[in-house]
């Protein structure tokens, strides 16, 4: 296991992960600013904001794909409505 | 912070467990078993876990820490972050009001964390946790293992092979919307009332 500078630049030229974490510094800024909207509606913690942001465009991404929901698989576009 | 306003009297017994007699001199309280608690619960983790096994279709027996480490890095470090906070929120070593997003306190105090802690705390103990961190790691290591999704990062392709590149009217439309949600971050304090 050599854990070098270069894999570590290479997690991020690759595509999936900069991406993924271009979609989470959005999702976390958008959470933030518009927090001050739902102030009365949820506590101030976001992670099952964060959460569902990335089931949500996981399933927009891939529609067809199988997932699982406690253990019952389905298609990925029904977790949308849910 | 709360830490600091303690009396001395427990200065002498910094050499010593604190057992029952010193604990009710300091906080007044018995009945506090949180800690000693968690404790017993991490230990028997610590213990188990390693030695606790996953059988997957391809008959190659994975360890929990090996399962960890196979995570990619933003999914690794969100859930292991996720996973002590909620755990030490629950036991009592933190309370989770030092987690929640507070924009007094960021501002004039400068509790600069509350900004990402708040992204990290999955609730108390209950099934809805339970399946928020499930959903937390399945879908967070599909989508980031999932190969290249452009959204708004560049580079790469967005809307299959018909879109080849990231067009102007994106970046204007994704603009316009950062200046919306600048405005909304600067009339903060109009919209909170204390």
């Amino acid at each position: 296991m050599t854990n070098t500078i270069s894999d570590f630049v290479l997690y991020f030229v690759t595509g999936g992960t900069a991406d993924y974490a271009f979609a989470m510094l959005f999702a976390m800024v958008v959470i933030l600013a518009t927090y001050p909207l739902l102030m009365s509606v949820i506590p101030p913690l976001f992670c099952r904001n964060l959460v569902y942001f990335v089931l949500y465009v996981w399933s927009r991404r891939h529609p067809t794909s199988q997932a699982n929901i406690w253990g019952i698989p389905m298609k990925a576009m029904v977790r949308v409505i849910y | 912070m709360v830490f600091a306003q303690g009396n001395n009297d427990n200065i002498q017994n910094v050499g010593e467990p604190a057992g029952p007699d010193v604990r009710q001199k300091v906080t007044g309280v018995n009945e506090c078993r949180c800690k000693d608690c968690a404790l017993l619960i991490l230990t028997v983790l610590k213990i188990v876990l390693p030695r606790f096994q996953i059988n997957t279709n391809t008959n190659i027996l994975i360890t929990q820490q090996q399962w960890f480490k196979s995570l990619p890095i933003i999914t690794r470090a969100w859930f292991g972050v996720t996973m002590v906070l909620t755990l030490t929120g629950n036991f009592g070593f933190l309370s989770p009001y030092y987690y929640v997003f507070k924009w007094q306190n960021i501002v004039s105090k400068f509790e600069v964390w509350r900004v990402a802690t708040c992204f990290c705390y999955a609730g108390g103990f209950d099934f809805n946790t339970l399946i928020a961190m499930y959903t937390l790691v399945t879908f967070s290591k599909n989508y980031e293992t999932g190969g290249p999704f452009n959204t708004g990062a560049g580079g790469t392709y967005a809307g299959g092979e018909r879109k080849k590149r990231r067009s102007t009217i994106d970046w204007g439309i994704f603009g316009s919307f950062l200046f919306l949600l600048l405005v909304v971050v600067e009339s903060y304090q109009y919209w909170t009332c204390d």
